[in-house]
C-alpha cells in the first residue's frame, strides 16, 4: 500500500464532497480541506473553553459535584461508542447514495488504484469529513479528565475515539461493498417482485449494522442479558470502553489486553472491507426486466383521487424511485433504525421488571411519531434533488412549479399517511389505548407526516443538489441542518396542543380546554403550517424552474 | 409569410467571467434543418438550451413559433422536443416506463401513446427490451430513448445536441432520414453536430459559432462563396473560418 497514494486519493475524496454543490468559476476559495482542519480547531478551543468553565463551577459546588463527577466518567468511558454510533449513522446517511451508474464509472476504478488504497482513503476522507464531531467530544471531554485529574486518561479516550471514528468509517465501506453485492445478485433477474426484494433486503442489512453499533440497545442488552459491560468482553464493539473502564480502575493488564484488541478489531475490519471491495470492485449496472406484459397505457388510478396527468406521471415516476434505487434505501432504513433503537431496550426484560414510567405502547407511539416524521421530512427534502443530473427532464418538459411541488409532496403523503394510521391502529389494539387516546394518536400522526412532507418539499426545493459526485445527497448541507430544525420545530408545534392538555390534565389536574379542542389546534396549525410550506415551496419551484443548473 | 420557428435577436449569456454567447441574432425559417457548427466551448449547446429556456439569456430575446420564450416558457416547451448531449434519464424506470412518463408530461391521449411508442421502438430497434431498466442500457441504447422522448408528441421545433453520438450505423441512418421526412412535414430541425459530413449532407443552412459569436451563416454554398473556397469541403472551410487551418505542426508535436 503506497501512503502518498491514500493521502493524495483521501484529499481528492473530501474534495469531491466539500464542492459537490459547486461548480466551474463560482468555486468558493472556502471549500478546502484545510478549511475543515481550521474548523476543527476553533471549535475545539470553543466547546474546550465553554466545558472548562462548566467544570470550573461544578467543581466549586459540593452538592452538584458527585452528579457532575459521574457525568464525565460515564462519558469519558462512553465517548468512542458515542463516535461509532455517529459515523455510522451519518454514513448511512450521506455516504451511502453512490449510484451504480456514477460508481461503474468513476475514474478510480481505471486507475492503478489497489483496494486496500481505495478503502484506506475513503475511511480517511469519511472520517476527516465528519471530524469536527469528533473535535466537539475532544473538547468536552479534555476539562472533564483534568476535573478528575486523569489527563492521561484522556489522551487515551481521544486515541480510542478517533479509532472508533474511523471503525465507523470501515464499516461504511463494508456496508458499501455489500449493498453492491446485493443490486449485482439481481442482474438480469425478472419480474417486479425482484425490485421489493431487492430494497427489503438493502434494508435490512442496513438497519441490523446499524442497530448493531447503537450503543442505545447495546449498552442495555449488555446490561440485561450480560450484567453489565464488564462481562461483555467478547463483544469487540465495547472494547474501547472496557479499555477506559479498566484504566480507571487501574487495571494496567486489561487496559493493554482491550487496547490491542480494539486496534486489532479496526484491522480485521479493514481487512474484510478490503476484501469487499476488491470483490465487488466495480458494481454491475442492474438490469432487470420489469415486466414482460404488452404495453397498454391506460389512466391512472391516481388521477381517480384527484390528480392531474402530469402530477400523476411524476409521481408514478417518484414511487418507483423509491423501490428501485439503492440510494434511497437509507431513507427506508433511518427512520426503522430510529424506531427499532428506541424500542428495542424497552422490550428488555430489564426495563419491564424496573420500570414504572410510560407503558411499551405508549413509548411506541412516541417512536412511531418520530420514524414517521423523520421518514416523511427525509424523503420529502431530498424529492428534488434525486432527480440528480436527469433533472433536465423535468425542465424540458412543459411542468409548472404548483404541478412540481404537488408531484413531490404526493409519494410521501401517498406512503406516510395509510402507514402512520395503520401503525396507530396496531398500537391502540395491542396497547388496550381507549378509544379517545386511539382518536388523538391517529389526528396527531397524521398531522405530523403531512406538516412534515410539506416542510420537507419547501427545504427540498430551496436547497436541492443535484449534483452526482461519488457522494451525493441530494439536499445541500446547510438544507439539512435547516430541514431537521424546522422539522423538529414544526413538529413540536403540532405536538403542542396535546401536549399541553396532557400536562394540564395529568400533572395539573386542570381541564382548561377539552380533547376535541386540543386536536382542532392540532388541525388548525397543520394547515397554518401545510400552507405556508406550500406557498413557499411553489415560489422557490418556479425560481428553480426558469433555469437550469448550469 | 410564415411564422419563422426560431428568431434569437441581441442574445449574451455569460457564466461569471466567461462569455458564453455574445450578441448572437438569428433566424430559422419553418421546416429547415438548421446546422450549429463550431469548436468545443463555442456557446452551441448554451444558444440550444437558451431556446429551449432551460437558460435565462442575459439580455436579448428569444420567439419560438412567435412565442417568447422567457414569459411563456411552458408553451414553447410542449411545441419543442429536445435530445441533449449526453441525456441523464431515470435509470430506475424502464425505457417504456420512461417514454409512458414523457408521453403523460406532454399529455398525449393513451390510444396515441401506444401507436407511437410502439412505433418508434420497432424503427429504432428497441423491441425486447423495452421492459428493461435504462441502467442496463447501452450508450446508443439511451440516446435513442432521448430521441423517441423527443419526438412523441410530434414536436414543433426539434432541438438535437450532437444527436448521433453513440448510434449505430442503422439508427444514425435512421434519424437522418426521420429529420428529412419531418422537415418534409415542416417541422423545423436544429441540430450541432461535429461530423461535419453530416451537416453538409442533412442541413439547408449553417451557422459556425466561435468564441459566441456569429462567425458564418447560410447554406454551404454560400458559406464557400464568402470564404473564397469554391469547391473545398466543409471541413476545411470550417477549419479555415475558425482559425485552426494547419494542424499539421500540432499532429507531429504530439507523436515526438
Amino acid at each position: 500500500m503506497r501512503s502518498r497514494i491514500v493521502i493524495r486519493l483521501a484529499s481528492v475524496l473530501a474534495i469531491s464532497q466539500l464542492r459537490s454543490t459547486t461548480r466551474g468559476a463560482s468555486l468558493s476559495r472556502l471549500r478546502r480541506p484545510l478549511v475543515i482542519a481550521v474548523i476543527d480547531l476553533v471549535v475545539f478551543a470553543a466547546v474546550f473553553a465553554l466545558a472548562h468553565f462548566a467544570f470550573d463551577i461544578a467543581s466549586d459546588i459540593p452538592d452538584l459535584w458527585p452528579l457532575a463527577s459521574g457525568f464525565a466518567k460515564d462519558t469519558l468511558q462512553g465517548l468512542p461508542a458515542l463516535m461509532l454510533s455517529f459515523t455510522v449513522l451519518a454514513g448511512l446517511l450521506f455516504e451511502m447514495s453512490q449510484s451504480s451508474q456514477f460508481a461503474s464509472s468513476d475514474i478510480v476504478n481505471f486507475l492503478p488504484i489497489s483496494s486496500s488504497e481505495y478503502v484506506s482513503a475513503s475511511v480517511l476522507s469519511t472520517s476527516f469529513i465528519y471530524s469536527v464531531v469528533l473535535s466537539i467530544g475532544l473538547a468536552a471531554t479534555l476539562p472533564m479528565a483534568s476535573s478528575l485529574r486523569t489527563p492521561s486518561i484522556w489522551l487515551l479516550v481521544a486515541g480510542l475515539s478517533v479509532l472508533s471514528f474511523l471503525l465507523g468509517s470501515v464499516i461504511i465501506e463494508i456496508l458499501r461493498a455489500a449493498v453492491n453485492r446485493i443490486s449485482s445478485a439481481f442482474y438480469r433477474r425478472s419480474g417486479r417482485a425482484t425490485l421489493v426484494v431487492r430494497l427489503l433486503i438493502t434494508v435490512l442489512v442496513l438497519v441490523s449494522v446499524q442497530i448493531a453499533f447503537n450503543p442505545n440497545f447495546l449498552f442495555a442488552f449488555m446490561r440485561t442479558f450480560l450484567g453489565g459491560l464488564d462481562a461483555s468482553w467478547f463483544i469487540p464493539m465495547v472494547w474501547p470502553s472496557l479499555t477506559i473502564i479498566n484504566a480507571f480502575r487501574g487495571l494496567e493488564v486489561n487496559v493493554v489486553l482491550y487496547g490491542v484488541g480494539s486496534v486489532s478489531f479496526l484491522l480485521v475490519m479493514l481487512w474484510i472491507g478490503v476484501r469487499l471491495r476488491a470483490a465487488y470492485w466495480v458494481p454491475v449496472d442492474v438490469s432487470v426486466k420489469v415486466s414482460s406484459s404488452v404495453y397498454t397505457p391506460r389512466r391512472s388510478a391516481l388521477s381517480r383521487v384527484g390528480f392531474g396527468t402530469v402530477e400523476s406521471a411524476i409521481i408514478k415516476k417518484d414511487l418507483r424511485s423509491m423501490v428501485r434505487r439503492r440510494e434511497m434505501a437509507r431513507f427506508l432504513a433511518v427512520p426503522i433504525v430510529i424506531v427499532i433503537a428506541m424500542l428495542l431496550p424497552f422490550v428488555l426484560p430489564s426495563f419491564s421488571e424496573t420500570s414504572s414510567g410510560p407503558s411499551f405502547y405508549e413509548l411506541a407511539a412516541v417512536a412511531l411519531f418520530m420514524g414517521m416524521g423523520i421518514f416523511s421530512l427525509l424523503i420529502s427534502m431530498t424529492s428534488i434533488g434525486q432527480e440528480g443530473s436527469a433533472i433536465w427532464n423535468i425542465y424540458s418538459l412543459p411542468i409548472d412549479s404548483r404541478t412540481l411541488v404537488r408531484a413531490k409532496a404526493a409519494p410521501v403523503l401517498l406512503i406516510s399517511i395509510p402507514a402512520a394510521a395503520a401503525m396507530t391502529v396496531l398500537i391502540s389494539l395491542f396497547g388496550g389505548f381507549s378509544a379517545n387516546a386511539f382518536f388523538a394518536a391517529l389526528v396527531v400522526a397524521i398531522c405530523l407526516v403531512i406538516e412534515e412532507s410539506f416542510v420537507g418539499v419547501a427545504v427540498g426545493t430551496a436547497f436541492p443538489d443535484f449534483s452526482e459526485v461519488p457522494r451525493s445527497r441530494f439536499v445541500t448541507v446547510t438544507g439539512s441542518i435547516l430541514g431537521m430544525i424546522v422539522g423538529a420545530v414544526a413538529g413540536l408545534v403540532i405536538l403542542s396542543p396535546l401536549g399541553i392538555y396532557t400536562l394540564l390534565r395529568q400533572i395539573f389536574h386542570l381541564t382548561l380546554f377539552t380533547l376535541p379542542t386540543a386536536l382542532a389546534a392540532t388541525i388548525i396549525l397543520t394547515a397554518t403550517l401545510v400552507y405556508i410550506s406550500y406557498r413557499y415551496a411553489v415560489s422557490r419551484a418556479f425560481k428553480l424552474l426558469r433555469e437550469a443548473p448550469t | 409569410m410564415k411564422l419563422p420557428a426560431l428568431e434569437m435577436h441581441s442574445v449574451k449569456k455569460n457564466f461569471g467571467a466567461i462569455m458564453a454567447v455574445k450578441d448572437l441574432t438569428l433566424t430559422v425559417s419553418q421546416g429547415t434543418v438548421h446546422g450549429l457548427l463550431g469548436p468545443n466551448g463555442s456557446g452551441k449547446s448554451t444558444t440550444m438550451k437558451m431556446i429551449l429556456g432551460l437558460l435565462r439569456p442575459d439580455a436579448g430575446n428569444i420567439k419560438v413559433y412567435g412565442v417568447d420564450v422567457m414569459s411563456n416558457p411552458l408553451h414553447v416547451k410542449s411545441m419543442v422536443g429536445y435530445v441533449p448531449e449526453s441525456p441523464r434519464l431515470y435509470e430506475f424506470l424502464t425505457g417504456l416506463e420512461y417514454l409512458d412518463f414523457v408521453a403523460d408530461v406532454q399529455n398525449l391521449p393513451p390510444d396515441i401513446k401506444k401507436e407511437r411508442v410502439t412505433e418508434f421502438l420497432d424503427a429504432l430497434e428497441l423491441e425486447g427490451r423495452e421492459n428493461e431498466m435504462i441502467s442496463g442500457y447501452s450508450h446508443g441504447m439511451k440516446q435513442k430513448i432521448a430521441i423517441i422522448g423527443a419526438l412523441l408528441h410530434r414536436p414543433k421545433l426539434l432541438i438535437m445536441d450532437e444527436p448521433l453520438t453513440g448510434l449505430d450505423p442503422r439508427s444514425a441512418r435512421i434519424v437522418k432520414d426521420l429529420i428529412q421526412k419531418l422537415s418534409a412535414e415542416m417541422v423545423t430541425t436544429i441540430f450541432s453536430t461535429h461530423v461535419l459530413e453530416i451537416a453538409e449532407a442533412m442541413c439547408d443552412r449553417i451557422t459556425i459559432l466561435y468564441q459566441g459569436d456569429v462567425l458564418a451563416e447560410g447554406t454551404v454554398p454560400e458559406l464557400r462563396e464568402r470564404a473564397g473556397m469554391p469547391g473545398s469541403s466543409l471541413e476545411d472551410l470550417f477549419l479555415k473560418l475558425t482559425g485552426s487551418g494547419d494542424i499539421r505542426p500540432i499532429v507531429e508535436a504530439l507523436v515526438k
